[in-house]
């Protein structure tokens, strides 16, 4: 373990952070969390164009952007509303949930319980991007690496390099701490939400712990440390209280920048963008009568930003594989549900896995049914892949699925414990709110 | 009734995370005499990893970064001979480093590292070193 990997990682994490909460300040939010994944995506957005115009990374192209951003916003932009700040004094549950972060944690970074998917690819990436300064297309274009996704984004791989080039050597506990840092934001965007929805403080104690305590114990116990699955988690969460509350200004540009999040870490935070967008848009739609310019523009430009130039570069150097999709064969249908039986029975998930069933309960909830619709559409999308995906069905889903679940269990477990809480929301609050005069 | 249910789960919740917890600090104890044959189950600090990095560790006194390398592996089956492929070219990132067994026909890898006492036979290729478990080979030079 090295002390300069574990700087670097927290070091990099918090200059874009602070970076990205004046930008995201800037469009109205005072969400922190989605100011920190503001400052991620603008840092993928970075070395994205330094890789396009063909210069290689050095630490002042990483360092210097995101200073002279923090420094020219605090000059000229406003200060970003004031954010909830975390409480002085920690409830019951906070306390659970900050010990289920350092048991995580502390494990991740002997990196005892890291991912193998961290060895197949994801840390091969990254240590080849900080050996190439930049990501080496022509390393994911060989023949041979149609096995090891070539075509995800690569956000994560880019965070490993970075950390990695300002550290000065490849190791592996700072790569580690990444998982940790996004576990925190997971909490933290967790408590926002909490907040968003008006809980009470039990619920708001119960629902950060319930979410703390079965996601450290499936990262311990499946082995998650180092994988991006992470990061898709807390996308769906970031975009939760903009989701809960009447669409604003602020919204729009919090659910974009959790959309472009999405869709820079893994190839099922595509499809994930694109769910998000969409509910928000039909939000928008139903709230205003028509759609605002200047909405769709904080909402799409974002994921579009990301989206746009990965799917380019993948089309450029041929990296999209032809076992991502095919034909639809209805006749999977019982080995999927056979497979997917015995992945409700992972012995690391404890049950919580079961969760997943809960998305069409949710739908009936106005407070929370944009949220339960975004994680529906995302779980009808993963099973339309193994419909139609040409691989080895049963192997696919024992695979993947537990993994997949991940993504989505803890804002189904967040919205669950906001819908326990208001049970019956009075019918003039019908769609769910109460309608509030709609921002920009 | 709704606190009762939460705080049910809250308990099963705390209940998973200290079982996983306590599995993993055993197995970490534990680290140095891991022994699962398969390399899909490898974890890093464990024997069998740290058996092919010291495999490596001679590839790369004999062949030039940024080189591209076959790797090929004694795996009994096809599944072991991929994860273990992964396993060299995650502790070979300086390298292009392709299945042995998958090489596209006539491609020009100039390097082969054979390892597990796998016998590579081909005669356009001259073994430049020779350890107990780890063979590299080169390919001849015309």
């Amino acid at each position: 373990m090295s002390p300069a990997g574990l700087l670097a990682s927290l070091g990099l994490f918090f200059l874009l952070a602070v970076a990205g909460r004046r930008l995201s300040g800037a469009a109205g939010s005072a969400s922190r969390v989605s100011g920190a994944l503001t400052g991620l995506v603008a840092f993928h957005l970075l070395v994205t164009f330094l890789d396009a115009v063909g210069v290689r990374w050095s630490r002042a192209l990483l360092l210097v952007p995101p200073a002279l951003v923090l420094i020219l916003a605090s000059r000229y932009l406003p200060r970003p509303p004031a954010g909830a700040r975390l409480p002085s004094r920690l409830g019951w549950g906070d306390g659970l949930a900050l010990f289920a972060l350092a048991v995580f944690t502390l494990l991740a970074l002997t990196a005892w319980t890291a991912t193998p998917d961290f060895v197949f690819h994801w840390g091969v990436k990254g240590h080849r991007f900080f050996l190439a300064r930049g990501v080496d297309y022509a390393y994911l274009a060989q023949p041979w690496h149609g096995t090891i996704h070539p075509d995800y984004p690569n956000l994560m791989p880019e965070l490993f390099a970075a950390t990695a080039l300002l550290a000065g050597r490849f190791d592996v506990s700072g790569m580690m701490l990444w998982t940790g840092i996004f576990f925190a934001l997971l909490l933290a965007g967790v408590c926002e939400t909490l907040r968003e929805a008006g809980s009470g403080p039990f619920y708001r104690q119960a629902g950060v712990a319930l979410v703390a305590l079965p996601a450290a114990a499936v990262g311990t116990g499946y082995l998650m440390a180092g994988a991006a699955d992470w990061m898709i988690a807390l996308a769906v969460v970031a975009a939760m209280p903009a989701l809960l509350r009447p669409p604003d200004r602020a919204g729009d540009f919090e659910v974009g920048v959790a959309a472009a999040f999405a869709a820079a870490s893994k190839i099922e935070g595509v499809p994930l963008a694109g769910f998000l967008v969409l509910v928000h848009l039909a939000r928008r739609l139903r709230a205003d009568r028509r759609l605002d310019p200047g909405a769709v523009l904080r909402l799409v430009l974002p994921p579009a930003a990301v989206g746009l130039p990965w799917l380019a570069r993948a089309l450029h150097h041929g990296l999209l594989q032809s076992t991502n999709s095919g034909g639809f064969e209805i006749s999977r249908a019982g080995l999927i549900a056979s497979a997917l039986l015995e992945v409700l029975r992972v012995p690391a998930w404890h049950g919580f896995i079961l969760a997943v069933l809960l998305p069409p309960l949710l739908l009936l909830h106005a407070r929370v049914r944009a949220v339960a619709m975004v994680v529906s559409l995302q779980l009808l999308f993963d099973l339309y892949v193994y419909f139609t995906a040409p691989v080895d069905t049963r192997f696919y889903v024992l695979s993947s699925f537990a993994r997949l679940a991940f993504q989505v269990v803890p804002a189904i477990l967040v919205a669950t414990v906001v819908a326990l809480e208001h049970p019956a929301p009075p019918k003039a609050k019908a769609g769910g709110v109460t309608r509030r005069p709609v921002q920009g | 009734m709704r606190r009762l249910i939460l705080g049910i789960a809250l308990l099963w919740g705390g209940f998973g995370l200290l079982t996983e917890m306590s599995r993993a600090l055993a197995e970490h104890d534990r680290r140095e005499s891991w022994a699962v044959g398969r390399p899909e189950y490898w974890r890093l600090g464990t024997p069998e990893p740290a058996r092919l990095e010291r495999c490596i560790a001679e590839v790369a006194k004999v062949v030039p970064a940024g080189s591209t390398i076959a790797f090929a592996s004694a795996g009994p089956d096809r599944s072991s001979r991929f994860f273990e492929w992964r396993w060299a070219a995650y502790l070979l990132p300086a390298y292009d480093v392709a299945p042995w067994e998958d090489l596209p026909p006539g491609w020009p890898a100039p390097y082969v590292v054979a390892w597990g006492g796998v016998r590579v036979r081909d005669p356009k290729l001259e073994r430049v070193r020779i350890s107990p478990e780890c063979k590299v080979y080169r390919v001849r030079r015309p």
